[in-house]
């Protein structure tokens, strides 16, 4: 069964409320895919979080539920392949200033993540538009709303 | 004392790895999809890991449901 994971965006929709939080949730309910959650993101929700009572949402929500195998973090090797990839994507002419910017970096290494375990990304942040040229991970459009 | 007898299967040997031997009615087909799907290399192990996927699956929507609308003032974050 193919893995699936929502980027960041996914889970700030979800939490926001609204019609495309409903969208995105009746989508993964019929998808037939299984979901992981991918720690960076976790990582980047948190430090959105402006009250200790949010983090907690976000750790019982998305990663409490999850199984310990199903909570995606980097190996050493991945971590590696981070590093080379955002080398090989400054040799190519990148722009190095986006590549300074910390949440793009972050996106090249969820890029990667995705990549290496052969997982889609749920995602309509457009940075990955142009990271796919260089990592080819697999992303899918996040459903809009009806 | 009712419900604690409800709650004993009648018709289950439990095994030394905490599995019971039940009588099921399953349907051979799909019990040979699970199989293939799951890459399982025996029926009782595609029964077990599809319950097991099932009910974490179950969970994982369940709790995404109930963060909807949770922080409806969550900030914009450079992502």
């Amino acid at each position: 069964m193919p893995l699936s994971a929502l980027d960041t965006n996914g889970y700030v929709d979800i939490l926001r409320g609204g019609s495309r939080a409903a969208a995105i949730h009746a989508a993964l309910d019929a998808a037939g895919t299984r979901l992981v959650v991918l720690m960076p993101v976790i990582a980047e929700l948190l430090q959105g979080a402006r009250r200790l009572a949010d983090e907690r949402t976000v750790l019982r929500r998305f990663v409490d539920p999850m199984p310990v195998n199903r909570r995606i973090a980097a190996t050493a090797a991945e971590w590696t392949a981070t590093g080379e990839r955002v080398a090989a994507m400054l040799r190519a002419g990148h722009d190095p200033a986006e590549l300074a910017r910390r949440a793009f970096w972050l996106d090249v290494h969820i890029a990667q993540l995705c990549r290496s375990r052969g997982i889609t990304l749920l995602t309509d942040d457009e940075d990955h538009e142009r990271i796919e040229r260089h990592v080819r991970h697999r992303t899918a459009a996040l459903p809009s709303s009806p | 004392m009712a419900g604690k007898s409800a709650s004993k299967s009648t018709a289950g040997k439990r095994t030394r790895s905490g599995r019971e031997r039940m009588n099921l009615l399953i349907d051979p087909r799909l019990l040979r999809a699970a199989a293939v799907a799951l890459g399982t290399t025996n029926k009782s192990d595609a029964v077990n890991v599809a319950l097991e996927r099932l009910a974490e699956d179950a969970a994982i929507l369940r709790e995404l449901g109930a963060a909807t609308g949770e922080i409806p003032d969550y900030p914009c974050v450079d992502t």
